[in-house]
């Protein structure tokens, strides 16, 4: 029995060794290729409508998870395509999501993500999707990268995008965490675009923007909420958070970039059985936002029941 | 049951032995394996989906396959291949495929201009991800 167990350790004690000169002699050894495994798992889940499992790695700094979010973006480019925009949330005043960082959260907005106004989505092409009522803005030029004052900002823009998105946060429960949500590029599905209202270097602009009410219909014009941006957030100032946390990881914004600034209040599950609220009865839901143009300018998303 | 705990300890082995080498072999660079960094002639230019590719001679006459990003990310980040010719001769940084003539590149170099640079959808280069870090 003794000889058994000390032909016990020499094997163990074997292995070891072998494991750690295997794992030490890759280039990409240590954690590092174990978050990418992880990485390019939770893509694939994304893809499948299978739950994301999390992001295990919690000692990292914030930073790094936003490289890595880049590197899921690779992984989901082969099926979503390539960036056409940003998006941020958590500006808003009061609570903000608890898996977000506290100061705001950036994602990328990936080419195939991008729904035209009026799309139908089929209920079961998300697994936890919501309506969200968003904003956003257009990049005229990279003027915006260095642009100093909120007037120099506006400069660097140039239209508004009626805009609202159906993230699909769809995580095995319990395993969501702030790396997670950064790195899972806060499972962003789909995202909608109206028309633009072209912006030009009115400096009213600053104060339109601060002012603008907005709300939600169904497809019977029936008023399903409204609100106002003044004492939600302000556009520019989302701006220029979302502009520095770009430039701090050395990224410039180009022209024709959508900058989506995230949710303005109005959220609706669409399915049901959510903790977050009942189930979306109607059909369609157009968020309008008035006071930015002559005419009211809205996004529409139409769900698709049928089986 | 000494033979079964024999069958244990070797079952327990093996999985220790293949879990780094399943790893490794699902890994998204898994292909590309060494670090290489050689001068290379340029013999074509093949600027279309689904990525950007070059092809090009080493010293010995060898044609390699350079794998850049795909075209619409390489416009966006300013590259379109203008500042590449047949017959320029280029230093290649990047990580060799593990049994094609393949280079999935990091960086390109033109004299001392860097031209060149993988990024990823963001804009992150791919070099940053790499734990011994090229000479990019």
């Amino acid at each position: 029995m003794d000889r058994f167990k000390q032909h016990c350790r020499i094997f163990w004690f074997s292995f070891s060794i072998l494991f750690s000169s295997i794992v030490i002699s890759d280039e990409l050894n240590d954690n590092h290729r174990f978050i990418d495994e992880e990485i390019k798992s939770m893509a694939n889940d994304f893809i499948s409508f299978r739950p994301m499992r999390g992001f295990s790695f919690q000692d990292i700094t914030l930073k790094e998870a936003y490289l890595w979010q880049d590197r899921i973006a690779e992984h989901l480019s082969e099926k979503m395509g390539e960036v056409v925009g940003y998006k941020t949330g958590g500006h808003n005043v009061g609570p903000s999501f608890p898996t977000f960082p506290p100061d705001g959260i950036r994602g990328l907005i990936l080419e195939g993500m991008m729904l035209k106004n009026n799309s139908s989505v089929r209920i079961d092409s998300t697994v936890k999707g919501f309506l969200e009522a968003d904003f956003a803005l257009r990049v005229r030029d990279k003027s915006i990268n260095s642009a100093q004052s909120d007037y120099e900002i506006l400069k660097g823009l140039d239209a508004i995008i009626p805009f609202a998105e159906i993230p699909d946060p769809y995580y095995e429960p319990g395993t969501r965490s702030i790396f997670g949500t950064v790195v899972s590029n806060m499972g962003s599905r789909f995202s909608f675009a109206g028309d633009p209202v072209m912006l030009d270097d009115n400096i009213d602009w600053l104060e339109k923007l601060n002012n603008f009410s907005f709300a939600v219909h169904n497809e019977n014009n029936e008023l399903i909420q409204e609100g106002e941006i003044n004492g939600w957030y302000e556009p520019i100032k989302v701006v220029r958070w979302l502009r520095d946390h770009l430039v701090s990881s050395d990224i410039e914004l180009r022209a024709g970039d959508f900058l989506s600034l995230g949710n303005i209040g109005i959220i609706r599950q669409i399915h049901p059985n959510s903790p977050r609220g009942p189930a979306y009865k109607s059909d369609t839901f157009v968020l309008s936002y008035y006071g930015l143009s002559d005419e009211p300018v809205s996004v529409t998303i139409n769900l698709d029941r049928s089986n | 049951m000494i033979e079964r705990n024999h069958f244990l300890v070797f079952s327990l082995a093996i999985m220790v032995l293949i879990l780094p080498v399943s790893l490794y072999s699902h890994h998204g660079w898994s292909y590309y394996r060494d670090n290489i960094e050689e001068n290379m002639k340029i013999i074509d230019l093949r600027l279309r989906n689904p990525h950007d590719q070059l092809l090009a001679e080493d010293k010995s006459g060898k044609e390699w396959n350079l794998l850049l990003a795909p075209p619409s990310r390489n416009r966006r980040f300013g590259f379109d291949g203008s500042v590449i010719e047949v017959g320029d001769e280029l230093r290649v940084v990047g990580e060799k495929h593990i049994s094609k003539f393949e280079i999935k590149v990091h960086c390109l170099f033109k004299g001392d201009e860097k031209i060149y640079t993988y990024r990823y959808p963001g804009g992150r280069t791919s070099y940053e991800f790499m734990r011994i870090k090229p000479n990019c």
